[in-house]
């Protein structure tokens, strides 16, 4: 099978002395190495060690993903729905947040979890870069080239991340499935022509 | 970026093969060593 391409998005920052050039999730925070392959691991169960409320729910041991948790690294089917994520928190920033928003293309394998709109992966490691922030500072298109850089991946245009991003994988976005009046309709048209 | 929509389905998908990957292998620089005694060119008087 050939790897899945995906969409996400990251942020970066370049003045914070832990994080620097490094990608980082956008919910878990996690920090994406270098050069290397993302290895998912549950968080949540990570958090149930601190936290007593998760642990009477009870996360038990697993590896990510697993099909009933939230686990793995996420990534859209499309690009224009991690463009639509841009819009909906790309203009929402505490004053002060040096952080720029960060999309790209990633290449997944191992195990993946197969949602509609995206997957969870047991492995990710991104394709390419590109600036999607709508609020980016100036010279935040340098900090990407510099991000980029330090994972050995091109910084592109955002128009050409998808052809990019083809020539190493493949989508696994489900076919989606008929609505239940299409489905009515399918019957019908089929009862009309004498078929069951 | 959690998904709100239930699970599909779960496929496995094997490592891929290096070479058909796009990244660059890693910078790795040389390291600088010192000369040997007996490459040091000897000084002329």
């Amino acid at each position: 099978m050939i790897p899945a391409i995906g969409y996400r998005l990251w942020y970066a920052d370049l003045y914070d002395g832990l994080t620097r050039l490094r990608l980082q999730s956008l919910l878990a925070e996690t920090l994406w190495p270098f050069r290397d392959r993302l290895e998912a691991s549950c968080e949540r169960r990570l958090a149930a060690r601190a936290h007593w409320r998760l642990r009477q729910l009870g996360v038990p041991r697993h590896a990510a993903p697993a099909l009933d948790c939230s686990c793995g690294a996420h990534a859209y089917h499309e690009l224009e729905a991690m463009i639509l994520q841009v819009q909906r928190l790309g203009h929402f920033r505490p004053l002060g947040d040096r952080r720029i928003l960060v999309g790209g293309a990633v290449l997944s394998w191992g195990r993946l979890v197969i949602h509609p709109e995206g997957f969870r992966a047991q492995y990710a490691r991104p394709l390419a870069l590109c600036l999607v922030d709508p609020v980016a500072p100036a010279g935040a298109a340098e900090q990407v080239d510099q991000v980029a850089a330090a994972y050995a991946v091109p910084a592109v245009d955002v128009r050409y991340l998808v052809a990019h991003a083809r020539e190493f994988g493949t989508s696994y976005k489900p076919e989606p499935s008929p609505s239940p009046l299409r489905q009515q309709l399918k019957r019908l048209s089929g009862l009309i022509k004498g078929q069951p | 970026m959690g998904w709100t929509s239930k699970p599909v389905r779960i496929i496995e998908i094997p490592e891929p093969v290096p070479e058909s990957l796009p990244f660059a292998a890693p910078i790795t620089v040389p390291e600088r060593s010192e000369p040997e005694p007996d490459q040091v060119p000897a000084r002329q008087p």
